[in-house]
């Protein structure tokens, strides 16, 4: 009941807010990304403006004149190989947030209502313009690509403002948020219900105070074992694949392995029966799960060294800490997939 | 007797208060915990004592030729090599700023595009630059030679440089045989290159093929001959280096007199907690890899987009580990063979050595922070980088916890471990011409 009732004060105080979830245009919001739509491209959109409002992230309307950053990631590969062409023009259509591409089409002299103008140009995955805004006022983004392979192009049209009126009744509507949200608290039994809780929950910590204080021992002496073990990997450590066809293991040529150096891999593919796989074909990759970052190199299988072993090249590691390394064995119409941990 | 038993309670809670604020003094300074296992051994993965003897070059065939390294001493120092006579490699990477120049962005002839990076320990890395666009110290000193903004001349003029100038064409013929004669201005131009000026460019364009690979020959042993110079400056121990000594000798905080508390607590939270040292490990405190660290580009700038623009660039160079001027084999460029791309390289710059702030200030490859401190600050925030994504994640320190990790940062400044003479200008030439004596007067 209470978080509804936040829940619904969130809806209303985020309603005027110039945020994705107003998006317009080209521009829509999805996934809590801002997004363009240029024909069947898609790219990730966003406005800043470093002098004025720092790191913060606009998806259209911007609250200040001055300097502004338009930044397109490309989501479709595609983009990063055809010309992209970027202009503002003054919205002459006087359509502000309902202008559409057929509206745009319409004016006679684009150029006259341009104030920003980047001519055609290929960028392999992020687009960027910097435009200094000298007035507030409704304008009109148009962004026009080309087809990968025919003389075709598409546009996208997104209005925005620049200088919308700031956060208006924000504040007022914060403080009115956390009056109701205090009012319904106390007449509901929320102080005398958290006053109980807080007893009983003292009393639960005094019981598993020791037990968790044991497991974060057990915790902090893993990574120890692990350091001082090295990540060295036992040579007759086996894992098995995903599907449950093969069992993996590998040899390094550093023992044990360490950071910052490229070095070489025997990753070595049998059958579960013990079998050695020599008509596989092996696609390594890794990444740090806990850091989102995959290797910083991009390492190969370059030689077939025949009874189940292959040859992979560079390796390397460039931080310490818990690693995955994955790789796909393809066989006949057989693929699957077995990972690889190992602590550095 | 009752004005006696106030004045004993008020003496009573004033010996209480006392100790109370002597107990919280105490607790926040009390000495430090000893290092566990786990920190003594990361203390010693950045002892400079493990940095393991200089990397080969395989693709530089005199990289570590001390007739090379001599020689690589004059050309950084020369100023000749420049359209206007006054720029040498040392105008920005002077030798008593731990070579960087202490600007945000580097001045020759115009302003360059990003902060003069330090040399010293720069043979450890398997990248030069920033966005690392070059695979060699060797390829890297030619790029500068013929920037605009830097020395702004081109190749055909330094070629011929090297085969007019006495010495250096004696010196050159010990180490690569005698270089062309470029004296036929049919052939060669006063002035070509590829990049740059369009008449430069045209006048390179005109050049017959095998002409041009002679020139780019003597243009790459040039680099060559520089790099093996830059392969002379190593970092030498710090403070840092003398008490990670004591740590690995099991010696405990109270027992050693080479760091203060704040400094030990500022390597516990740069080891831990503030998570430095995923990119700044090894003894050099650099993993030498690329990382989007969220920065905001300076004013009237559109975002860096670093690595991941120069991918393409870098595996086209033909001053690369498997281009025709390298002198290694295929199988020897694993780098540049088994580089990665992606949108995590978007906005994406090299981590930086750590052991040598103290000069090298402004930081960041804009030379956006002047101060350690804000450079702190910034990582503490970890904001939203305006392209690609912040690798970096906030951390919630205290103005305190930041200054103790910019304690210990101080404690691994120290100058290089290099040979006086190499820091320098070398001696006048025996047969010293009137353009080399004006370079020594600089």
């Amino acid at each position: 009941m209470q978080f509804r009732l936040f829940l619904v004060s969130m809806l209303i105080l985020l309603a005027p807010q110039p945020l994705p979830l107003y998006a317009h245009g080209s521009v829509t919001a999805e996934d809590d990304l801002c997004i363009i739509r240029i024909g069947f491209y898609r790219a990730h959109f966003k406005i800043f403006q470093p002098g004025s409002s720092g790191q913060t992230e606009f998806c259209e309307d911007i609250p200040n004149t001055g300097e502004s950053i338009f930044v397109m990631e490309y989501l479709h590969q595609e983009l990063g190989n055809v010309p992209v062409e970027f202009r503002i023009i003054h919205d002459v259509t006087g359509l502000g947030r309902f202008a559409r591409l057929e509206d745009v089409r319409q004016i006679d002299d684009i150029d006259a209502a341009t104030v920003f103008y980047q001519a055609p140009a290929v960028e392999s995955d992020v687009f960027t313009v910097l435009h200094e805004f000298e007035e507030n006022g409704d304008y009109l983004g148009i962004v026009t690509a080309r087809h990968p392979d025919r003389d075709e192009y598409y546009q996208a049209v997104f209005p925005f403002k620049v200088g919308f009126t700031g956060f208006g009744i924000l504040p007022l509507f914060l403080i009115l948020l956390i009056a109701t949200q205090l009012a319904y608290w106390f007449t509901s039994g929320g102080y005398s219900r958290r006053k109980k809780n807080a007893k009983s929950k003292t009393f639960d910590h005094s019981i598993q105070a020791p037990v968790a204080g044991k497991i974060m021992q057990v915790l902090l002496l893993l990574p120890l074992a692990a350091l001082l073990l090295g990540a060295s990997a036992p040579a007759d450590e086996r894992w098995t694949s995903d599907g449950g066809s093969y069992q993996v293991s590998y040899n390094t040529e550093l023992s044990p392995l360490v950071i910052n150096d490229i070095h070489q891999w025997t990753v070595h593919v049998e059958t579960t029966t013990g079998n050695p796989v020599t008509d596989a074909r092996l696609l390594v990759s890794g990444g740090m799960p806990t850091h989102d970052h995959g290797l910083p190199t991009s390492p190969r299988v370059t030689e077939n060294l025949g009874n189940g072993d292959y040859l992979v090249e560079g390796m390397r590691f460039h931080m310490m800490g818990d690693w995955e390394i994955t790789i796909e064995i393809h066989q006949g119409e057989r693929s699957e997939t077995v990972v690889i941990p190992l602590t550095l | 007797m009752k004005l006696h038993t106030i004045n004993s309670v008020r003496i009573m809670m004033l010996v209480a208060a006392t100790c109370g604020i002597v107990f919280f003094w105490w607790s926040g300074n009390r000495t430090p915990a000893p290092w566990t296992d786990r920190e003594s051994a990361l203390i010693a993965s950045i002892w400079l004592g493990n940095l393991p003897s200089l990397p080969p070059d395989p693709s530089n065939a005199v990289a570590d030729d001390p007739r090379a390294a001599r020689l690589g001493h004059r050309l950084f120092f020369d100023t000749r090599l420049s359209i206007n006579g006054e720029i040498a490699c040392a105008t920005c990477h002077q030798p008593t700023r731990q070579f960087t120049d202490g600007l945000p962005v580097g001045e020759a002839i115009d302003r360059a595009k990003r902060n003069t990076p330090s040399i010293i320990g720069a043979a450890y890395s398997p990248w030069q630059y920033w966005d690392g666009r070059k695979d060699s110290l060797w390829a890297q000193a030619l790029s500068p030679l013929e920037d605009a903004a830097e020395h702004g001349g081109n190749r055909m003029s330094y070629a011929r440089l090297i085969s007019s100038d006495p010495h250096y064409q004696k010196e050159y013929t010990k180490l690569f045989g005698m270089a062309p004669d470029f004296s036929d201005p049919e052939r060669f131009p006063v002035n070509a290159g590829p990049v740059g000026n369009p008449e430069w460019q045209a006048a390179w364009d005109a050049m017959d093929e095998e002409d041009r690979a002679l020139v780019n020959g003597v243009f790459a042993n040039i680099g060559k001959l520089i790099a093996a110079y830059e392969r002379k400056l190593i970092p030498g121990p710090a403070r840092f280096d003398a008490y990670a000594e004591t740590v690995m000798a099991g010696q405990g905080h109270e027992e050693q007199d080479l760091f203060s508390e704040e400094e030990i607590r500022g390597l516990r939270l740069f080891m831990g907690e503030a998570r430095c040292m995923e990119c700044h490990n090894g003894p050099l405190l650099t993993n030498s890899e690329f990382h989007n660290t969220g920065l905001l580009p300076p004013t009237g700038q559109v975002p860096d987009r670093g690595r991941s623009r120069i991918i393409a660039e870098l595996n086209s160079d033909p001053f690369n580990c498997l281009g025709s001027f390298s002198d290694a084999e295929a199988g020897q460029c694993e780098e540049l063979t088994y580089m990665r791309t992606g949108v995590e390289l978007i906005g994406a710059m090299k981590t930086p050595s750590l052991r040598n702030l103290e000069d090298t200030a402004p930081y960041m490859h804009k030379g956006q922070f002047m101060t350690l401190s804000r450079v702190l600050e910034h990582y503490n925030e970890a904001p939203l980088a305006l392209i690609g994504h912040n690798e970096a994640e906030p951390l919630g320190l205290n103005r305190r916890q930041l200054a103790q990790i910019e304690a210990f940062l101080h404690t691994l400044f120290a100058p290089p471990a290099v040979e006086e003479k190499w820091l320098h200008p070398p001696p006048l030439f025996p047969e010293a011409s009137a353009s080399s004596a004006t370079l020594q007067s600089r």
